[in-house]
């Protein structure tokens, strides 16, 4: 590239990354403010870091939000992990396309369509069997039904890229189908299920449409309590909890991308 | 018409402490076919990307012409690629890949339809110019990287391992194709490759190149009965070496022996036939190469065009004394 | 493998094309505010008519379709360099590149959307940096305009645009541009003839993850947007929770569903294609 194209790269990503990162950063930064107003900077505090320690409000729903995530990223990862198995290995079945829809219609559809249908669904449920009751169940039912999506289509990819005749060399060696998947499959494949854990998890842990939707009154997530609290206003609180989501983010993805490294020096052979 | 076309003058390419090429100057005429032979990193491919335009010479002059290339970028170089694997526009049709480098000049309207259509007809491509390159087969996808180039009309046609992606039948029919347009527009071509029998078969000179370096410059036949170095010697064509003694200046040598050079029959047919045993046979078609093991010990590889050799069979070996060269290291 | 379909397809069965069944015999119910839940059951076609004829509604389509289509354009913008930048970095720093655009991704959508509250707000960091700066002495209003609501789309969606056209772009021949350099393309007319065109089917992508979601979008529009004409998202939610017409917001979900089937089937097409 010419001297001019790499400055003018370089100045596009230097703004890019700024537009992408500097609201981000802000929000760490006032984090730390002493003042209540969170626009005005009135001094370096600990006091909302403190404080949000005592909240046993948001501590409370943040709880309530890792058990839903753990719930529902473990069930999506069974989930798409057998999904995208079926999408990338199996011979065509009468249905399939529908199939393929429904799997990765979560992904795109407007999740408050995702919402009102699901409630819809729990209330006839309610009505006729008397329960799953409203709370840490259908809001993990619905995370898990978004999140599924994500994790078949990492898996599809990750099959997608290995050649089939891996499980056949197994096969041919005298092992069963499912000791083939066992013995050859889910080792290759078991990163790309990690890291699609770790999205299903982090996509949970910050619904708030579908939850809202799905929850009981007595069930109220981290991401319900902090949209009440933000619709009145600015809260130095929110602040301290952002800053502390970002951090746990950026570690999951470094997490995530070690776990990706792994995964592209396995394939370095096979191509 | 007089002078070169293109000089290049101790051209040197280093990339960080890998050095490329280093110090290489040569010319190439008007209406030649010249070809820059060697194995993978040898710096064959990094002195054609210069000549290209798409790396500039750490040092020396590129002239085309006359004219110094330095300071023109690839898009103002009356010179053209054929790259190694076509790299035809996907997006576009046969025509309009052909079209591209006309467009660009501003060539347009009857003059552009004209001239694309020209150049189908030169490579016989007419009737395929609404396909997409992925319709194509190999030789033709060739034909319209070839169509491509030479619709520019540039003065230099740079080819890069032209026939390596055909099939072996292909590749005899490409060859004659390339040298008859070389013939009939009165280009000069500029061939790179790896393969001995492409640069030997298609280059009026080639260049013998290794670790940056030109090791030998000269006609095909010249080098090939005289390469100057045992390198050289080995990377084109097969050759015996035989250990020679030291010269007058007290340095080892080898003598350089064609497997074609040596005759070889049942019977002692004179003087200084030399016994030996059929050790391989590889029967070819039309030839044979046999491996034989001569009575002091001494494998030898030996073209017949006769092929009724068996393994095992004693034989006679015998060669002119001008049939073997010496080379040094 | 039938069993291995069971689990996924009875799961997706139930909780996916059950209620969607659902909600679309409820489209066609009445709100009855008397009962629990709020509905009686009939077989009215009132709630789209209602839809369709009332001018708010209407304007609420229209208002979600024109901001989801000027945000995806300022995405692609954006976006679309961004990923160039990224695609034609040295190759070794691009795994990191990557990782920065994909980070904000992973964290909490509803915080980045406050981070830009405390931004944009009437005495907020913006204006107060504006005013400091001498820039401005009486700062504008930006939080709840439509400004806002365009800038909260292109800020959370813009990792979506970035990474269909990178992985186009990341996969095209370098030989393609010297091919069209040696042609005699000059590197802007290389862009346009080569580049542009062959990165088609990642602003394809692209465009459709913005598009698609910022259609239905609620948070944004809740929290930076104003009081005046609401997204479709917006409305759908109020007539649930806020007016409970359960059968009114059913047919708002229906209807969504029904204008964003297209561009749903063309980004489906595109990710099968990318797999095959």
């Amino acid at each position: 590239m010419s001297g001019g194209g790499l400055r003018l790269a370089a100045t596009v990503l230097v703004f890019g990354y700024a537009f992408l990162y500097l609201p981000i950063l802000l929000v760490a930064v006032y984090s730390f403010n002493e003042s209540r107003l969170v626009t005005v900077w009135a001094g370096f505090s600990t006091r909302w870091w403190t404080a949000l320690w005592a909240n046993e409000t948001l501590l409370g729903a943040a709880w309530l939000s890792l058990a839903i995530g753990a719930l529902a990223a473990s069930a999506a990862s069974l989930l798409g992990l057998a999904a995208g198995w079926v999408l990338a290995r199996a011979r065509p079945f009468p249905g399939r396309t529908a199939f393929a829809t429904a799997t990765i219609a979560p992904m795109v559809m407007p999740e408050v369509v995702m919402g009102i249908s699901m409630l819809l669904l729990f209330v006839g449920l309610e009505r006729a069997l008397g329960g799953p009751g409203r709370g840490l169940v259908t809001i993990a039912i619905a995370h898990a039904t978004l999140a599924m999506a994500y994790v078949a289509v990492v898996v599809q990819s990750r099959l997608a890229e290995f050649d089939r005749s891996l499980e056949e060399a197994a096969m041919d060696l005298g092992a069963t189908p499912f000791t083939a998947f066992r013995t050859v499959t889910l080792p290759l494949l078991w990163p790309a299920v990690a890291a699609g854990w770790l999205l299903a998890f982090t996509l949970s842990l910050d619904d708030l449409i579908l939850t809202q939707f799905v929850a009981g009154p007595q069930s109220q997530t981290l991401p319900m309590r902090v949209y009440s609290s933000v619709r009145l206003g600015l809260d130095p609180q929110i602040n301290v909890l952002g800053t502390i989501v970002m951090a746990v983010a950026a570690s999951a993805l470094i997490v995530a991308s070690l776990l990706t490294r792994h995964r592209a020096d396995g394939t370095a052979e096979t191509r | 018409m007089s002078g070169a076309l293109l000089e290049v003058r101790s051209v040197a390419k280093s990339f960080g402490p890998v050095r490329a090429v280093a110090d290489v100057s040569f010319e190439v005429a008007r209406g030649e076919v010249f070809a820059l032979l060697g194995g993978s990193g040898c710096g064959k491919t990094t002195l054609l990307r210069m000549l290209a335009g798409f790396e500039r010479p750490d040092r020396g002059q590129i002239l085309l012409d006359g004219a110094d290339l330095a300071d023109s970028p690839p898009h103002r170089r009356p010179i053209n690629l054929m790259f190694q694997n076509h790299a035809l526009f996907p997006h576009l049709s046969v025509r309009d890949n052909v079209a591209y480098g006309l467009r660009r000049e501003g060539v347009a309207g009857a003059e552009l339809a004209r001239r694309t259509e020209e150049a189908l007809a030169l490579v016989r491509l007419e009737g395929l110019d609404a396909r997409k390159p992925a319709q194509l087969s190999g030789g033709q996808r060739q034909r319209v990287a070839l169509a491509r180039a030479l619709v520019k009309r540039p003065k230099l046609l740079l080819l890069d391992e032209p026939l390596s992606a055909l099939d072996a039948r292909l590749r005899e029919e490409t060859r004659a194709e390339l040298l008859r347009l070389q013939r009939e527009l009165g280009l000069a071509f500029l061939i790179v490759t790896h393969d001995q029998q492409e640069a030997m078969s298609m280059a009026d000179r080639l260049a013998v190149m290794h670790d940056g370096g030109f090791m030998q410059v000269g006609t095909p036949r010249d080098v090939y009965a005289r390469p100057a170095t045992r390198h050289v010697a080995i990377f084109l064509g097969n050759a015996n070496l035989l250990p020679a003694p030291a010269d007058a200046a007290g340095r080892p040598g080898w003598l350089v022996l064609r497997p074609e050079r040596i005759a070889i029959s049942r019977v002692a047919t004179g003087a200084g036939a030399v016994g030996a045993h059929i050790e391989d046979v590889a029967f070819e078609g039309d030839r044979t190469l046999l491996v034989a093991r001569t009575d002091a010990g001494v494998a030898l590889r030996i073209a017949s065009a006769e092929p009724g050799w068996a393994r095992g069979e004693p034989v006679f070996l015998a060669w002119d004394a001008a049939a073997l060269h010496r080379v040094s290291a | 493998m039938r069993r291995v379909l069971a689990l996924p397809g009875l799961w997706l069965a139930l909780f996916l094309a059950v209620p969607f069944g659902i909600v679309l015999a409820m489209s066609f119910a009445t709100a009855d505010a008397d009962r629990a839940p709020p509905v009686a059951f009939s077989l009215t076609l009132k709630n789209y008519a209602l839809l369709f004829s009332d001018p708010l509604y209407l304007a609420a389509w229209i208002a979600s379709l024109r901001i989801a289509a000027t945000s995806t354009l300022v995405a692609l913008l954006l976006g679309y360099p961004m990923a160039l930048a990224i695609a034609r970095a040295p190759r070794r720093r691009q795994p990191l590149l990557l990782a920065l655009v994909i980070l904000p991704f992973w964290t909490s959508f509803l915080i980045r959307v406050y981070a830009w509250m405390g931004l944009l707000a009437d005495n907020g960091i913006l204006n107060n940096l504006l005013k400091t700066l001498g820039l401005a002495s009486a700062p504008g209003t930006i939080l709840g305009t439509e400004w806002a609501v365009h800038l909260g789309i292109v800020y959370a969606y813009l990792p979506f645009m970035v990474l269909p056209i990178y992985a186009v772009l990341e996969r095209q021949d370098r030989a393609l541009l010297e091919a069209a350099a040696d042609l005699g393309a000059a590197p802007w007319a290389a862009f346009v003839t080569i580049t542009l065109p062959l990165s088609q089917p990642g602003i394809v992508a692209g465009c459709l993850l913005v598009f698609i979601p910022s259609v239905g979008e609620f948070v944004i529009p809740d929290l930076l947007g104003g009081t005046g004409t609401p997204m479709i998202g917006k409305v759908l939610w109020d007539e649930f929770f806020l007016n409970a017409d359960w059968p009114l917001a059913s047919a708002v979900a229906v209807c969504l569903l029904a204008l964003l089937a297209v561009p749903i089937a063309l980004f489906q097409r595109h990710h099968a294609e990318r797999l095959r």
